[in-house]
C-alpha cells in the first residue's frame, strides 16, 4: 500500500568552525531536506543568516570559460581529500591553463581569419590569371582608372555596342555565368564608363592590399600564405587538444571538488549563526534517521536533535511518497498532479490499480499488450524512464484483457480453440458482437469508480474532521445516497422492476438533495456554530440552486465520461479490422500491411488510451477527494551535471 | 512550321508541367521573402528555393546588382518555358512559339519607344538570353536608332509590312500607339490562328483565354486613353484589338465615356465589371485587378486541364506573374516600402 514517508524534524547546532564539514556531510548525505533556519522559528536577536560571497564561484567560472574556449567537458571524478590540493592552488592551476588555452585559441582564430581572407583573395585573383602586371603598379596609375570584376555573360555580349566609348575590357577568364577581367578607362571619362558597366551589372572585385606582384606571382604568394596559415592553425589545434587531453583528469578532479565546495558553501544561505554557533534546520525521512546520525559520528562538538513530525503538527514537512513495488512508478502521475499534504492520503495505489485495469480494458490485445510491456521494461532498464515501468505493468494488463477478448495482434479468433478446449463457453468475449454490453459495462465501471471515490472522500474528510464535506457535500454521504438512488432506480427500470415509488424518491433523492442544498447551515450545525447568510436569503437560494443543478449535471456527465472506456474497446477491434481488410485486399503485401498496421494501431491507441485513462484519473477520480497541498521532499545534493554559468 | 493537333505523350507533358508548377513559391515563401530586410537577404532566400536556386547558383548574393537579379529571375521564367516546349518537340508547332513571338513584339516596341525618346539605352534592357530563339538578332535591333533603319532591319520578317504602314512623316513623328496596336493585333491574330489547329475543345479554351486577355488589355488601354488623353471613341476603336465577351454596343458605350469615372461606371455593368471588382478594382488604375483576374483564370486552368497547349500557355503566364511579383517585392525591399504596402501590389498571392 502507498503511504507518505514519515519525516524527522532535524536541528543541528555546533561551533562555527565545524560548519563547513557539517555542510559537506549534508550535501553528500542525499537525504536531508534543508530549510531556511530563519524562516523556521530559529531566530533571535543574536542570530542572523550567513551572507558571504561564494569563493568557489570564480574558479568554477574559469572552468566554464575553458569549456567555452575549447569545448572541454567535465565529469565526476573523485580523489581522496588528502590528494586533492586546496582551493587556492586549484584556482591558480586553472588560471594558468585558461591562459594557455586562451592563447592557443587566439592563435587558431587569428590563423583562421587570415586563412579565410587569403582564400577569398586567391579565388578572385585566380580568375585574373594572365595579367602579367604588378597589381600595386596598376593601383598606383594616376591617369587611368582600373576596375577588376566580373561581367555577366549576357552583358559581355553587349560590350561590342559600346565601341565608340573609351575603355578597354581585358577578359582574363570566364565560366558559364561570368567573364572575369579588368577594364581600363581614362580618368577624364571614368564616371561615364563606370555607369555603362554598372548598367551592364558589372560586379567589382576589391583586391586586398596584401596582394602583390602580377597575377601569377600573387597566386603563388597567396597559396604560400594559405599553406603557412593552415600549418599554423593545425599546430595550434594540436597543441590545444594535447593540452585538453593532458589536463582532463586533473580538471575533472578539480571540478568535482570545487563544485562540491561551491554547492556546500551555497547552503550557508540557509544557516543561522551567532558569534560562536550555527543552526541548521531540515527534514530527514524517519527511515534514514539512523544512517544520517551516523554520518556525524566523527564530529563530537555537534548536537543533533530529531523529532518525528506528527500528522497534525503545525509545521508543514515536505512530502516523500512511499509506494509499494507495483505502485511505485504510478507515483509520477501523483507528482504530476501535485503532491498530497503531509497528513493527507497518497493515492498512488489507487491510481496503480485503476489505471492498470482501465488501460487493460481499453487496450485489450494479447500481442499488443506484451509488446508494450516489453518496450516499457526495456525503457525502464536502459533509460530509467518511469513511464517505461508504467508501460511494463499496464501492458501486462492489456495482454490479460486481450486474452479475455481473444485478440492477438488483431486476430480475433486465434484463441477460440483454446477456450473451446477448456470448455469455457462465454469466452472469448468479442467486443464487436456485444457492443451494448461493452457500453453498459463501461457505464457500470464508471458508477463503481465514482461511488468508490466518494467513499474514499468521506474517509478522508472524516479524518480531517471536515464533517460538512463528509456528510452533506455532493461527494459525501448525501451525494452517495442521491447518486446511488438514481443509479438504483434507473437499473430497476431497465430490468423492468421499477422500485422508484414515492418513499424511494423522497428518502433517496429528495431528502439528500435538500441536505446538499442546505450543506452549509447543516455543516455549521454539526460543528455547533451559528450560520450566517452573508449575502441574504435570495443569494443563498440562488447560488445553492445552481450548485445543486451542477451536482446533478456532474453526476450524469462524469458517469457518461466512462463510456470512452467502452469506446476504446470497440475502436481497437475496429481499427484492427481495417488493417486485416487491407491485408486481404492486397495479398502480396499482406505481411507488410499487418506489421505496419499493428505498429500504427499499437502506437496510436496505446498513446490515446494512456492519455484518456490519465484524464479519467485526474478529472473523475482525483477531483472527488484529492487536494494537492504538499511540497516535495528535495534533499540537498551536489549537482555535477549542472556546470556553473 | 507545322501545327499538329495532338502531342505524342500529352499526359506526361501535362504532368511534367504540373510538376514544374509544383515547385512554385508558396504563400509562406512569399511571406518570408517579404520579411527580408535587404536585397542581398532576399537574393539569398531565393537562392535557397528549389525554383530559383539553379539560376542564382553562381550569384554572389552580397554583391549582386538588383537589375541583374531581376534579369536572372526573368531568365528563369523564360528558360522554364524553353525547357517545357523542348519536351516532346513542342517548339516545332507554331502555337507553342507564342512566347518568342511576344518577345519579338515587345523588343520591337521597346526599340521604337527608345527611338521616339531619342535614347540609345535600349541595349541595357535587351534580354540577350533570348537571342538564338528569336527570328532576328536582339543586339542588332538595339543598335537601330532610326525608323528607316528599323524597316531595313526587319525587311525579311513579317514585321516589315506591319511597321511600314507607320513610316514617320518628315517631322519624324513616330506613331508609337499605332505601331503597338498593329503589332499586338498581329500577335493575337497569329495566336488565335495557330490555336485553331488544335481540337475544338482545346481551341475554344485557348480562344477563351486569349479573348479575355485582349478584352482586359483593351479595357486598360481605353481607360488610360480616356483618362490621360481624352481620346475620342473613333480613335480608341481604331487602336483596339478583336474582343470576345463584349458586344459592339457595350464597347461603343465604354469608348464614348466622357471621363474615367463614367468609364468605370459603365464597366461595372459589363461582363467584366463584377469580376474586376472581385479582384480589387482600383478606380485609379484597373491594371492590377485585370492581371489578378487573368492570373486566377490561368491558375484554375493549370490545375484542371489535361490539354498540353492550355497547360503550356497557362503555366508560362503564371510563372511570369510569379516573377513579376518577386520583382515587386525586391523593389519594395530596396525602397523600404512597408510590408503591407508591398503585399497590396502583388498579383498572384
Amino acid at each position: 500500500m502507498s503511504s507518505i514517508e514519515k519525516m524527522e524534524l532535524v536541528d543541528i547546532t555546533g561551533p562555527i568552525a565545524s560548519l563547513d564539514p557539517v555542510l559537506r556531510i549534508i550535501a553528500n548525505a542525499g537525504c536531508f531536506h534543508m530549510e531556511t533556519a530563519s524562516k523556521h522559528g530559529v531566530s533571535g536577536t543574536e542570530q542572523h543568516s550567513y551572507k558571504e560571497e561564494n569563493p568557489y564561484t570564480a574558479p568554477l567560472k574559469m572552468l566554464a570559460e575553458i569549456t567555452a574556449l575549447c569545448g572541454m567537458k567535465y565529469s565526476a571524478r573523485y580523489d581522496s581529500e588528502a590528494n586533492t590540493p586546496d582551493a587556492a592552488f586549484m584556482q591558480s592551476e586553472i588560471s594558468k591553463l585558461k591562459k594557455k588555452a586562451g592563447k592557443l585559441k587566439n592563435e587558431i582564430s587569428d590563423a583562421a581569419t587570415k586563412l579565410t581572407k587569403h582564400k577569398q583573395a586567391l579565388m578572385q585573383v585566380e580568375h585574373l590569371l594572365g595579367l602579367d602586371v604588378d597589381f600595386q603598379r596598376l593601383f598606383n596609375c594616376e591617369h587611368i582608372k582600373i576596375r577588376f570584376g566580373k561581367l555577366p555573360v549576357d552583358s559581355y555580349k553587349k560590350l561590342e555596342y559600346y565601341d565608340d566609348k573609351i575603355f578597354y575590357f581585358l577578359q582574363l577568364s570566364h565560366d558559364d555565368e561570368y567573364y572575369w577581367g579588368v577594364y581600363f578607362t581614362p580618368l577624364s571619362v571614368y564616371e561615364e564608363v563606370d555607369m555603362i558597366f554598372d548598367s551592364l551589372y558589372y560586379e567589382r572585385i576589391r583586391i586586398p592590399d596584401f596582394v602583390h606582384g602580377n597575377s601569377e606571382d600573387a597566386v603563388k604568394d597567396l597559396k604560400e600564405h594559405i599553406e603557412k596559415y593552415e600549418e599554423r592553425k593545425r599546430k595550434a589545434e594540436e597543441e590545444l587538444s594535447w593540452l585538453i587531453a593532458e589536463n582532463q583528469d586533473k580538471l575533472d578532479i578539480y571540478f568535482t571538488r570545487l563544485k562540491g565546495l561551491h554547492d556546500s558553501f551555497d547552503l550557508r544561505n540557509k544557516v543561522n549563526i551567532t558569534k560562536e554557533k550555527f543552526y541548521i534546520v531540515g527534514y530527514v525521512p524517519t527511515s534514514d534517521k539512523e544512517g544520517f546520525e551516523k554520518l556525524f559520528s566523527e564530529l563530537s562538538d555537534i548536537t543533533i536533535m530529531m523529532k518525528t513530525c506528527g500528522r497534525n503538527d503545525k509545521t508543514s514537512p515536505p512530502v516523500k511518497l512511499k509506494n509499494g513495488k507495483f505502485s511505485e512508478p504510478f507515483g509520477m502521475f501523483v507528482e504530476m498532479y501535485g503532491l498530497p499534504a503531509y497528513n493527507g492520503m497518497n493515492p498512488a495505489s489507487l491510481v496503480a490499480v485503476t489505471y492498470t485495469i482501465l488501460f487493460g480494458l481499453m487496450f485489450g490485445d494479447l500481442g499488443h499488450g506484451l509488446c508494450v510491456s516489453i518496450i516499457g521494461a526495456l525503457l525502464w532498464k536502459f533509460k530509467k524512464l518511469r513511464l517505461g515501468a508504467v508501460m511494463a505493468r499496464i501492458g501486462l494488463s492489456g495482454a490479460f484483457f486481450g486474452t479475455l477478448y481473444g485478440s492477438i495482434f488483431g486476430f480475433e479468433h486465434l484463441l477460440d480453440p483454446v477456450y473451446e478446449g477448456l470448455g469455457i463457453s462465454f469466452l472469448p468475449f468479442h467486443a464487436m458482437h456485444n457492443i451494448n454490453t461493452v457500453l453498459y459495462s463501461a457505464i457500470g465501471i464508471g458508477v463503481f469508480v465514482i461511488l468508490m471515490t466518494m467513499i474514499i472522500n468521506i474517509g478522508v474528510k472524516l479524518k480531517e474532521k471536515d464533517y460538512r464535506s463528509a456528510l452533506f457535500s455532493n461527494n459525501g454521504v448525501c451525494g452517495i445516497i442521491f447518486f446511488g438512488g438514481i443509479v438504483g432506480g434507473l437499473v430497476s427500470m431497465l430490468m423492468g422492476k421499477n422500485i422508484m415509488n414515492g418513499g424511494y424518491i423522497l428518502l433517496l433523492l429528495v431528502l439528500p438533495m435538500i441536505m446538499m442544498f442546505m450543506r452549509e447551515p447543516l455543516g455549521c450545525w454539526v460543528k455547533g456554530k451559528k450560520f450566517h447568510m452573508e449575502n441574504g436569503a435570495v443569494d443563498f437560494i440562488a447560488s445553492n440552486f445552481f450548485e445543486c443543478f451542477e451536482f446533478v449535471l456532474g453526476y450524469a456527465t462524469n458517469t457518461l465520461s466512462f463510456v470512452r472506456v467502452g469506446g476504446f474497446v470497440l475502436s481497437h477491434a475496429g481499427m484492427m479490422a481495417v488493417v486485416l481488410s487491407l491485408s486481404d485486399m492486397y495479398p502480396n503485401a499482406s505481411p507488410v500491411i499487418i506489421v505496419i498496421g499493428n505498429i500504427f494501431v499499437m502506437g496510436l491507441e496505446g498513446m490515446l488510451a494512456g492519455i484518456q485513462v490519465l484524464r479519467l484519473e485526474f478529472y473523475e477520480i482525483f477531483s472527488r477527494f484529492y487536494s494537492s497541498e504538499g511540497r516535495p521532499f528535495e534533499p540537498v545534493r551536489i549537482d555535477l551535471d549542472k556546470n556553473i554559468e | 512550321m507545322e501545327n499538329k493537333a495532338s502531342v505524342k505523350n500529352a499526359p506526361a507533358t501535362v504532368a511534367k508541367i504540373k510538376a514544374i508548377h509544383g515547385k512554385r513559391l508558396t504563400e509562406d515563401n512569399i511571406s518570408e521573402l517579404l520579411n527580408c530586410r535587404s536585397v542581398p537577404e532576399a537574393a539569398e532566400y531565393l537562392k535557397n528555393t528549389e525554383r530559383y536556386g539553379e539560376v542564382l547558383s553562381s550569384v554572389d548574393t552580397n554583391t549582386v546588382h538588383r537589375g541583374m537579379l531581376e534579369a536572372l529571375l526573368r531568365k528563369a521564367a523564360f528558360m522554364s518555358y524553353i525547357r517545357i516546349t523542348a519536351f516532346e518537340r513542342l517548339n516545332k508547332q507554331e502555337f507553342y512559339n507564342f512566347r518568342i513571338l511576344r518577345a519579338e513584339m515587345e523588343e520591337l516596341l521597346d526599340c521604337i519607344r527608345y527611338m521616339k525618346a531619342g535614347s540609345k539605352a535600349h541595349i541595357q534592357t535587351v534580354p540577350v538570353y533570348m537571342n538564338g530563339y528569336t527570328s532576328f538578332d536582339l543586339i542588332g535591333l538595339a543598335q537601330v536608332h532610326d525608323y528607316n533603319r528599323l524597316l531595313e532591319f526587319t525587311e525579311k520578317t513579317p514585321y516589315h509590312n506591319l511597321l511600314k504602314f507607320f513610316e514617320p512623316d518628315k517631322r519624324e513623328n513616330i506613331d508609337y500607339t499605332g505601331c503597338e496596336a498593329r503589332l499586338r493585333k498581329y500577335y493575337f491574330e497569329r495566336l488565335i490562328g495557330s490555336a485553331e489547329g488544335f481540337s475544338k475543345e482545346v481551341s475554344s479554351s485557348l480562344t477563351e483565354f486569349i479573348g479575355v486577355q485582349t478584352d482586359l488589355i483593351n479595357i486598360i488601354n481605353s481607360f488610360r486613353m480616356i483618362k490621360y488623353f481624352n481620346a475620342e471613341a473613333d480613335t480608341i476603336h481604331r487602336l483596339m484589338m478583336p474582343v470576345s465577351h463584349l458586344s459592339a454596343d457595350t464597347l461603343e458605350g465604354l469608348y464614348s465615356s466622357q471621363n474615367s469615372i463614367e468609364f468605370l461606371k459603365r464597366l461595372e455593368k459589363t461582363y467584366y465589371g463584377s469580376l474586376l471588382q472581385a479582384n480589387g478594382l482600383d478606380a485609379l488604375e484597373p491594371e492590377a485587378a485585370a492581371l489578378r483576374l487573368m492570373c486566377r483564370n490561368y491558375k484554375r486552368a493549370l490545375s484542371s486541364t489535361q490539354a498540353v497547349p492550355v497547360a503550356v500557355y497557362a503555366f508560362t503566364h503564371v510563372m511570369e506573374t510569379e516573377v513579376s511579383d518577386i520583382i515587386r517585392i525586391i523593389e519594395g525591399i530596396r525602397y523600404q516600402i512597408p510590408k503591407n504596402d508591398i503585399e497590396k501590389l502583388l498579383i498572384m498571392f
